[in-house]
Formats: structure tokens, sequence, C-alpha cells
């Protein structure tokens, strides 16, 4: 970017322009006063919880180079995800559980063939899950949630989205998030009855309205679901973001119910227009619970945003949305989000981040490792070359 | 001989991995541990044609975290959020790093089947093992013993044991060649550091070695002549009920070995009151000093020193008792005259020694019935026959110490000097010894300060 741009007056304009608009659609945005006594009545406060026992809890995450290697019309992608259980302690909080199974490190290699590059990521989220893709459909409920009817798996399969190899924000987005929801699926399998195993992120089933198309770590969340019910696991996703209208003024309605300037250890579910009959979020806005699952929202510190947890509805509301189930669920959150490390936020998913999550270092030796691994196979170094550097990009 | 893969396993286990590393510094990140600065570690390494072990010495400590967060912000939220906690994981979070000097390393020659100890001029690999050595441990030490030989040497005096953080490793004793007390040595700290304790070990080592030497006379007994003016060698911590000092060295000796490294003395004082056997009076005579030693330990002019030369070569080992009775008389003979005032600077500096100011030297004139009382003839042959001589004087002036420091090692110079300079040394080294011999030649009046227990052999 040019120095000046940014001293330009018709850039300094549209900056003016865009802020008004954005200032307009908050107040557009803000909810009547009725509604916002809605939100002040379903915030409930939870004490905080410092004591805890036989709380089993572990965290997911993942990470990756979204593609390591490009060279020619090919693309290596490198994918990481880590999984950690830990056991309430009286000593030092909260101790680890061993599992079998490590930090997973996955590559995978697209070209612009169509066959290969279907096959090779098929193949990829088969080695990432432990399952075939078959399994994880069939086993899946995600086809009950789309309300299509009877459509046979190899339908399902063949019609699962493939992105481009050099489409690499959909690539990686995908290799991701399968890989997370592996190590979360490897942790229910491993975690004791009534564990809880969160993800980063939402439960969001993108395409779960289309007819035909799917994605795969749709099909796997649900599988994740699945697998914990008949386990006796609860499966959560925990976002630090929780993507609603900033107008709600959720906050202003936390103070106003729990009387306090910094409110913190509050909860609430999230209304769903079609079982609750109303919803703060606008019609056009983002659906939130999404398909198959309910919301809450939480405060755990005053010093963390308001975070956003979707639970697996059928199991929820069939064995545990009791209050007082409610209540244990949010004081076990807090007692796990009391780590030094990452006060106000559960500490497995951030351990699980911290095992998962490569530096700009890792990744620099991961694609010289990756180039001299080729080149170690006959491959010339030149094919290797960076464009971007090379023609002064990078 | 011990190969890499027998030292490596007697060291187990790993106790870090060589992080950062430059011929002046190396980082070493370890897992979490009661470290502390000084300790010792090695680092097998198989760079180069041969195999070796870096030593390395930490210097400073750091705790750490695994991954990237920043310390503060942990400590912090400690301080500030109440019920907090540090999860237990299973991969070590909490790590210390820890930096050093690397102090050397050794080599492994094949042709002698020994490692060789080297200067710090290489470096190990990358991401070298590193194995800490344990004073818990003896195998630990013995890998260190044969490691450092070359460097530590099997000769010579015990001047201590390696330390390894605070502890010492009872199995590697380190030497000091017996040559390099006639090197000048400096030991320098801050209080507290060891100063004392270091020249305490060393003057039991030569006690030691001297004893050992004995049987097998494969090696130079040696001598320390010790100026102490607090006085705590003699009885070191006995008082406050620690270890003794020499006294309780000797003790320990039979009779034959105080015969051989303990007699006539070991303990020279400037008080009047001996405590025990083997101690003296230390006593110079002005027949002892000559200008020149007098030059050594006060600034004077060319004229001053040039007028106590003459007075030197004029009245010989009289001319202090001359200077400072006022008998010097600038026309009796044919030599330069000097200004009164040179002659009154000179009288002052000499002031020291008058009788009554100084406890040190005694008056010297044959004439005046004033025999030669001094023990420098038996400090000479003592240190000629390998002794430990601890001197106190706590009751002895700054000059009255620099002058005996002086005069003894002139002398003793002058009789080295003698040694080398003579065509058949056997016979001159035995007029030596017979130095004391010739001491009877002077009119003397018994001093009895120098006592002897009952038994002990006689010279």
């Amino acid at each position: 970017m040019r120095f000046d741009i940014h001293l330009r007056n018709s850039v300094r304009q549209r900056l003016s322009d865009l802020s008004s608009r954005m200032a307009e659609w908050e107040v557009r945005a803000t909810p009547p006063e009725d509604l916002f006594a809605r939100l002040v009545n379903v915030i409930q406060p939870f004490p905080h919880t410092t004591q805890c026992e036989d709380l089993v809890i572990g965290g997911v995450d993942g990470s990756g180079e979204f593609p390591v290697v490009a060279y020619g019309d090919s693309f290596v992608y490198t994918t990481l995800s880590a999984g950690a259980l830990y056991k309430s302690d009286p000593i030092h909080g909260l101790r680890e559980i061993p599992t079998s199974f490590g930090t997973t490190v996955e590559f995978t290699w697209l070209t612009g063939a169509e066959q290969q590059r279907k096959a090779a990521l098929l193949e990829t989220f088969g080695r990432l899950t432990g399952h075939s893709v078959d399994e994880v459909i069939e086993h899946s409920d995600y086809s009950a949630l789309r309300r299509a009817g009877r459509v046979s798996t190899e339908s399902v399969r063949n019609d699962l989205i493939i992105p481009p190899a050099h489409d690499a924000g959909n690539v990686g987005l995908q290799l991701r998030t399968t890989a997370e929801l592996a190590s979360a699926l490897r942790l229910i399998e491993e975690a004791p009855l009534g564990a809880i195993v969160l993800t980063d992120g939402t439960m969001t089933l993108p395409f779960v309205q289309r007819r035909r198309q799917s994605l795969f770590f749709e099909h796997l969340r649900r599988f994740c679901c699945v697998r914990a019910r008949e386990k006796g696991v609860i499966f959560g996703a925990l976002s630090k973001s929780h993507g609603l209208p900033s107008g709600l003024r959720i906050e202003e309605a936390a103070r106003d119910k729990l009387g306090r300037q910094d409110a913190e250890h509050w909860y609430m579910r999230m209304p769903d227009r079609e079982v609750d009959g109303w919803s703060p979020t606008p019609v056009d806005g983002p659906r939130v619970p999404p398909a198959g699952a309910i919301t809450y929202l939480v405060r755990l510190h005053r010093n963390t945003p308001i975070m956003r947890l979707d639970l697996d509805a059928h199991y929820w509301l069939e064995a545990y949305s009791t209050p007082a189930n409610e209540q244990r669920l949010f004081q076990h959150l807090d007692y796990a989000g009391h780590d030094q490390r990452c006060f106000g936020y559960p500490y497995p998913i951030k351990a699980a981040h911290d095992r998962a999550s490569l530096s700009t270092q890792e990744r620099v030796a991961l694609r010289k490792q990756v180039i001299d691994a080729a080149v170690g196979a006959g491959m010339k170094r030149t094919l290797f070359r960076d464009a971007a550097q090379a023609t002064g990009h990078a | 001989m011990a190969t890499i893969e027998q030292i490596v396993r007697s060291l187990e286990p790993r106790f870090g991995v060589l992080a950062e590393s430059s011929t002046s510094q190396l980082t070493v990140v370890a897992g979490n541990g009661d470290v502390a600065i000084g300790d010792l570690f090695l680092l097998p390494c198989r760079r180069g044609l041969r195999p070796r072990f870096y030593v390395f010495r930490a210097t400073e400590y750091a705790n750490i975290l695994n991954r990237t967060i920043d310390m503060g912000d942990v400590a912090r939220n400690k301080l500030t959020m109440p019920d907090s906690y540090f999860a237990e994981d299973l991969a070590e979070e909490q790590l210390v790093e820890l930096r050093g000097m690397v102090l050397g390393y050794a080599e492994y020659d094949d042709s002698s089947d020994s490692w060789s100890f080297n200067r710090p001029r290489r470096l190990p690999q990358h991401l070298t093992d590193v194995y800490r050595v344990d004073p818990d441990h003896p195998e630990s030490g013995e890998a260190v013993r044969e490691l450092l030989r070359t460097q530590l040497g099997d000769r010579g005096l015990v001047v201590g044991h390696l330390l390894a953080g605070e502890r010492p490793l009872m199995s590697v004793p380190v030497r000091l060649p017996v040559q390099a007390l006639s090197h000048h040595i400096g030991v320098f700290g801050r209080t507290g550091c060891g100063k004392s304790n270091l020249i305490m070990v060393l003057l039991d080592g030569v006690l030691r070695h001297n004893r050992q030497i004995r049987s097998s006379y494969s090696e130079c007994k040696a001598s320390v002549f010790a100026i102490d003016p607090h006085d705590e060698f003699r009885t070191w911590h006995a008082g406050t009920g620690g270890a003794d000092g020499i006294r309780g060295i000797v003790a320990s000796y039979s009779e034959e070995e105080i015969a051989n490294h303990v007699s006539p003395f070991f303990y020279l004082t400037g008080r009047d009151a001996l405590d025990g056997p083997f101690e003296a009076r230390v006593r110079l005579s002005r027949a002892d000093v000559t200008p020149d030693d007098l030059a050594c330990i006060l600034d004077f002019s060319e004229q001053q020193i040039a007028f106590a030369r003459q007075l030197f070569s004029r009245y010989g080992e009289r001319w202090i008792g001359r200077l400072l009775a006022g008998e010097i008389n600038n026309d009796d003979e044919a030599g330069t005259e000097f200004l009164p005032g040179t002659i009154a600077a000179v009288e002052r500096r000499l002031g020291f020694m008058t009788h009554g100011n100084t406890r040190l030297v005694s008056r010297f004139d044959p004439d005046l019935g004033l025999g030669y009382e001094s023990i420098l003839p038996d400090i000479l042959c003592a240190l000629e026959c390998g002794r430990v001589l601890v001197v106190d004087t706590t009751l002895l002036g700054e000059l009255e110490q620099f002058l005996l420091n002086t005069v003894v090692a002139r002398a003793l110079f002058a009789l080295r000097r003698a040694l080398r300079l003579a065509d058949s040394p056997t016979p001159a080294r035995g007029d030596t010894r017979g130095l004391r011999r010739r001491r009877s030649e002077w009119p003397s009046r018994p001093t009895g300060s120098c006592r002897r227990p009952s038994g002990a052999s006689q010279r």
C-alpha cells in the first residue's frame, strides 16, 4: 500500500460513510424494550466455582498450513489437531489424563485432476477420523436433520463438496474442521460417562438446508453427537465470540439482572423461534441455535468476552436440560476456566490449541522439510520456487 | 577406558537439550527441576572424527513455559484471580532454561585409549542431549574424573574437589602442581566467598603432599610461608566447635612425622605467650635487614638510599643500630657527605625499628653484648625442608609484616640463586641446611622463644 493512501480525501470520505452506516445499523439492531426485558428474564447466574469433584473435561483444537507447498497445479496441505483430557484435582486444579493418541499430523496432496483430488481428500478424512467416509455418513444423524428423505450413502458421498486444489480457504476449512472433530471423536471414545468434550467453534451445519450437497465435517460433527449420546458424554462447541448483533445489549441485560457493573458468572439459553416462539436475532440474521443444537451464551469471567456454547439438542433436551444440570454444566466450565494461563476460558481447549498451533518458524521448517523430502524422492528443487518471493510479492 | 556410550549410560537420565549455542555461551532447555548455579553438565557429541564430551557449567537459570505464554500474564493471573490454579499436563509445561560457559571438551584418543581435555575452541552439534553431573551418583563423578584426568592431574597438591552446583564431587580431586606454588597465585573474591577456606585447603594439601611423598621421594616437598593477619589458620573453626586448623592436623602426626614435617615449628607469632608445642616467637634481628629490604617497603629518595647503603657498607650488620643510636659522623672517614636532612629522613623511616617500637626486630650490637636474636635461619631451614609456617601477625604493624615478608623472601631467593650458581649444588645445599649451625657463631642470649614439647626431636 502506498504510504499516502490513508491521507487521501476520497479514502477518508469513504471511511466516514462506512462508519455512519455501521452506527446506523447499531441503532436499527437495538431491540425494543419488551425484548430487552425478555433477555433480562432468561439470564441466569451461577456461582463462582472453586471446588469440583469428579469432573472430566476435554478440549480439542486444530491448525495447519494451507497449503504448505504449492507447485504447478498441485498443493500440499498440512493439518494438525490435538486433544487433551483432564480430571479435576484438589492440588493442581486439573490434572491431565493420558489418552491413546497424541497430536495428529496429516499431509494431503491435491492436484488439478478432479478424481485425484476427491480421492485424496476422502482418504485424508478417513485417516483423520479412523473411520471410512461411508461409515461416518451412515452413522451420522445429519441426514435426519436435513429431512430430505432416504438418500443412499453413495449418493451423499458423491455429493460431498470437494473444493478445487487451489481453493486454500475452503480446503483448509474442511481439513482443519475435520481434524478437530476427529480428535473430538477420539476423546469421546475414551472419555468416561458424564465427561465433557469441547471443540473450539460452533455446531453450525452450513449446508443442512440444501437438498443434496453437504460438507464431510457436517456429517462428522453429527457423528460425534451420535457417539457422545451413546457414550453418555456431553459434546459441545465453545466459541469465543457469540456472533450475534452487537445492538442486542446482552451485557447491559446481564448487568440489569445481576445488579452489578462487572457482571460475570451468568448464562442464558438462546431462545429458538420455533421452540420458544421468539428470538432476539432478526429473522434474516444468523440462525442461532443451528440445526440440531441448542445454544447458550455464557460469561465466565469479566475479563473474557461473552462466549457461545452449542450443544447437541437431542441429547441435551432429553437428558440434561433441567435447571440444576444447566447450573452444574456452567459451574464445571467455570471451574475449568480457572487456569492461570487462560483465566476465564476452559483450559483443555487452550492446552489443545497450544499443542496443535504452529509458529511462523515451524511453518517455514515444515515447508523446507516437505520440499527436501520431495527432492530426496527425485523431484527438482526448482519446482518449488516460491513465485511470490521471486517476483517481489512476498 | 570407558567409551562415550558407557559414560552416557552412567549419566542417564537426560537432563535437557542444547538450544542456542556459541563458543561463549550455551543455552539449554530442560525439564522442571531443582537446579543451582554452578551445576556441571556433560554433552556427548560426535561432531568431528572423534567422540567428545563438552563440559559446561551453568551460570544462569530461568523458569520458562513450554508454549509461548507470557510468564508475566500467568503471574498476574495467579496474583489477582482468586482460586486460580496451574493445571498439570502430561507433557512438561514448566521448563527451565539455563545458560552457561563451556569449560572445554574431552576428546577420545584411539591411539592412547584415553580422554584428553582441550580448551573450548569447538562447539557441540545442534540439539545435543545434555546430562547433569549429579554429586549423589558416584558414577557421574567417575565419568567426570576420567574425562578431566589430563586437566586435573593425578599428582601434586590437592586443593579441593570439583564443585558440581552446591556440592563437591568427592571422587574428583583437583590438584595443583607443586611447581605452581613458586609462581604468582592470586585469590580474589568478595567477603564470604571462600578465599580463606581455599588457603586453608591449600595448606592442608601441602601438609598431605609432604606426608605422601615421604615414602617415595618421587617429588619435591613443598613449603608455604603463610602470613596470617587474622590468626585463623592455626585453630581454624575449633573455637566455635568446627574443624581444627594446622594445630589439629599436626596433633594427629606421629613423632616421626612431626620430626620430618613439622619440627621445629609450624606457627610463629608476635605474642610472647605461646599456647602449644611447635610454636615460636617470631623475631628478626637488625642484622637481617639490608637497605634494599627497606627500600622495598618504604619510599626512599636516591640520596636517602645512597646514604643507607653507605652506612651498610661501613658498619655492616650494625648499620641500623649505629644510625638509630645517633653515632653517625659524616667526617670520620672518607665518603660522600650527606645533608643533615637526608640523615634525619632515613632515621625517621627506620623509626619503626627502634627499641620499644617493634615486636619483630631485635637490637644487634655484639660490642654492647646484644647478640643475634633472630628466627630467620630457622625459618629458612624449615622452608628448605618442606614446611608449612603460619605467621600470626596480629601484633605486628604493617611495616613489620612487610619487612618480615621481604627479608624472608630476599634471603630465600639469595640462597636459591647461590644454589643455582654453585658448581656442585649438593654440597651447597648442605651448607644452607647448616645455616642454623652458624647461628651459634654469633654471641647470643637464650631467648626461649621456641618452645618444644618434651619428647620432640631436637635439632
